[in-house]
């Protein structure tokens, strides 16, 4: 593999750092890679020595990760206390930002009911498709022993198959909006959190 | 080796590396390496870490046609090599008790 075949593959991988760092990333390997052609290497075999593209990410991106982990870890937050002053205008500013705070509060509630109504409507359809299927199976049975209808019956168990079967594709279909809707909730309450941290107001 | 232990011993490493004289990444791999192991993909990491603790500056100067990044150790680099070779004998102490040189009731 050559020098930009490498760049090429690693920056690739490198797609999870920012623009800044992807491009100090990319011409730290370059340098490194003309030093060791310089030191009598070929281009291939400093290539080579660098284990892969793959290896060579995945070692640096990880080591990184852990460099911004421990960076985190050494900058502990200071909890700011409040004057004597500052708590007097909160309690005499209550009534706005109390009031503010629960509208937002109901805000986020109406979306995650709104979010949950629609699955379990779908839901609950679903289960009446089941159970009319199975009805529509049960009333054709006694049709059939007590009217003695037997085009009736057909007809009824044909129409209860049908229901059934399309209860079974639903129950698929709900599934998969309810793992949806379980990473959108995650994901706005994610978000939320993640402002919040940084406006320093997660305490 | 412990892999935090490891990330600590090749900071102080790397900035041993650098005080004689400025160096360059894989000159700093070279003079490391006879001694612990360090790969191309570890030493980018430990240099950021490095400068964002302040204890090296970078410097980018022309090469051969071409940029090559030079770091320098800063005074807040040497004085972290002058705590690692303080702190080296408590980790003596340390491993004369773990290995039974030292036993739990004996006095230094």
């Amino acid at each position: 593999m050559t020098k930009n075949e490498f760049l090429k593959e690693v920056g690739k991988r490198f797609k999870s750092l920012d623009k800044n760092d992807r491009q100090k990333g990319i011409d730290y390997c370059c340098e490194i890679i003309d030093d060791m052609t310089e030191d009598g290497l070929s281009e291939e075999e400093a290539v080579a020595s660098l284990g892969g593209a793959d290896k060579f990410a995945e070692s640096f991106l990880s080591e990184l990760a852990q460099s911004k982990s421990d960076s985190v870890q050494v900058t502990p937050f200071k909890r700011r206390k409040f004057g004597a002053w500052e708590i007097v205008l909160l309690v005499l500013g209550s009534p706005l930002w109390l009031s503010l705070i629960l509208a937002a509060a109901a805000i986020l509630m109406s979306v995650y009911i709104t979010i949950w109504s629609v699955v379990l409507s779908f839901a609950v359809t679903d289960l009446a498709l089941a159970l009319s299927g199975v009805a529509a199976i049960g009333y054709a049975i006694v049709c059939m022993v007590l009217l003695g209808g037997v085009n009736r019956m057909i007809f009824l168990i044909g129409a209860g198959l049908v229901l059934i079967g399309v209860s079974i594709f639903m129950y698929y279909f709900c599934k998969w909006l309810s793992i949806a809707a379980v990473k959108l909730s995650k994901g706005i309450f994610i978000k939320l959190k993640n402002s919040l941290k940084g406006k320093g107001l997660d305490r | 080796m412990d892999i935090q232990l490891k990330r600590g011993m090749l900071e102080v490493c790397v900035l041993a590396a650098l005080k004689s004289e400025d160096s360059y990444g894989y000159k700093i791999i070279k003079d490391v390496r006879p001694f612990v192991e360090i790969s191309e993909s570890t030493l980018y990491p430990i240099l950021k870490r490095l400068e964002a603790a302040g204890f090296i500056t970078v410097n980018t100067v022309q090469h051969n046609g071409r940029l090559r990044k030079y770091y320098h150790l800063t005074q807040s680099g040497s004085e972290r090599i002058d705590i690692f070779i303080d702190e080296w004998q408590e980790i003596m102490n340390i491993y004369k008790f773990v290995t039974g040189e030292v036993g739990i009731n004996d006095e230094e």
